[in-house]
């Protein structure tokens, strides 16, 4: 498995399960569909890798979590409230992330998570993007243009580091 | 009762941190909870308080400076520090040591972690 894939997975695992005892698991991008009822959440790192660390997260998965966290009922999820959750989410697997790939005694920087509305990949930008299920909804974790490249190492895939979901 | 006040800018965080302080013994402190560090640094200024746990990427004053702030203050240089944060490591956590935290913690946070560092301040303070 490539180190990058193996840290995503980790860092998605570890976040989903701690902050709201989920059970995650790889998706087939067959299975990602983004609707209007995604939250888009996006961070960038500033040191030691530049770039842009994106998730989209359908609003069915963010509720659950909240409602978790929170112990809310569905209904009282404010709009507030979800994006809090979404960004808090990738704030956490971001940090989990480069903590994963970077070397420990490696000090990195990342910025604060905003909500986005830019869903749409531009034609000259390097991305990659993961997929993974969660409580019966599919969600995405994408990096956007990151330096130095982290991609080229490795061969195997993300869901070899991942358990299976029933 | 024993005062808590939790800094970080994301609701959630500090929703989920409080629920693991509750789950660990603290249920019937009193939480106060701040947005950032500079309100986190007012709120412990306003009355007598047994821990502050705070972020450390946060708008308006960061984790770091709020924690070089309270120990430089005399009067707050006694209040035990946690830092939980997202953008930890070995090295980032010795700084933070040394700058006198009695912790440091990467979200995402498990309760069992935070007995470890703050079980014998939970036993000292009963």
């Amino acid at each position: 498995m490539k180190m990058v894939d193996k840290a995503m997975a980790k860092a998605v695992i570890d976040t989903l399960e701690n902050l709201a005892f989920m059970e995650v698991g790889p998706a087939p991008e067959t299975s990602w569909e983004m609707t209007g009822q995604s939250i888009i959440a996006a961070l960038l790192c500033h040191e030691p890798l530049q770039g842009e660390i994106r998730g989209i997260f359908p609003r069915g998965l963010i509720t659950e979590i909240a409602v978790t966290v929170f112990g809310l009922q569905d209904e009282a999820c404010s709009e507030a409230t979800m994006q809090d959750v979404s960004a808090e989410i990738l704030n956490t697997i971001a940090g989990r992330f480069l903590s994963e790939l970077l070397p420990e005694q490696q000090t990195f920087r990342i910025g604060l998570p905003e909500i986005a509305d830019r869903p749409e990949i531009e034609e000259n930008e390097d991305w990659q993007e993961w997929f993974f299920q969660a409580g019966g909804c599919t969600f995405s974790l994408s990096l956007l243009n990151l330096t130095p490249d982290v991609f080229s190492t490795g061969k195997h895939s993300v869901a070899d580091c991942c358990h299976p979901v029933e | 009762m024993k005062r808590v006040v939790i800094a970080d800018d994301s609701q959630t965080a500090r929703m989920f941190i409080r629920r693991c302080l509750q789950i660990i013994g603290l249920d019937e402190a009193l939480f106060v909870e701040a947005a950032d560090g500079r309100e986190a640094l007012t709120r412990v200024k306003e009355a007598p308080t047994d821990l502050l746990v705070t972020d450390l990427n946060m708008p308006c004053m960061d984790g770091e400076m709020l924690l070089r702030r309270v120990k430089g203050n005399p009067r707050l240089a006694g209040l035990e520090v946690l830092v939980i944060t997202s953008a930890g490591n070995a090295a980032r956590e010795a700084e933070l040591l040394a700058l006198g935290a009695r912790g440091v913690l990467r979200k995402p946070l498990a309760p069992a972690s935070l007995v470890e560092i703050l079980g014998p301040l939970l036993a000292e303070r009963r």
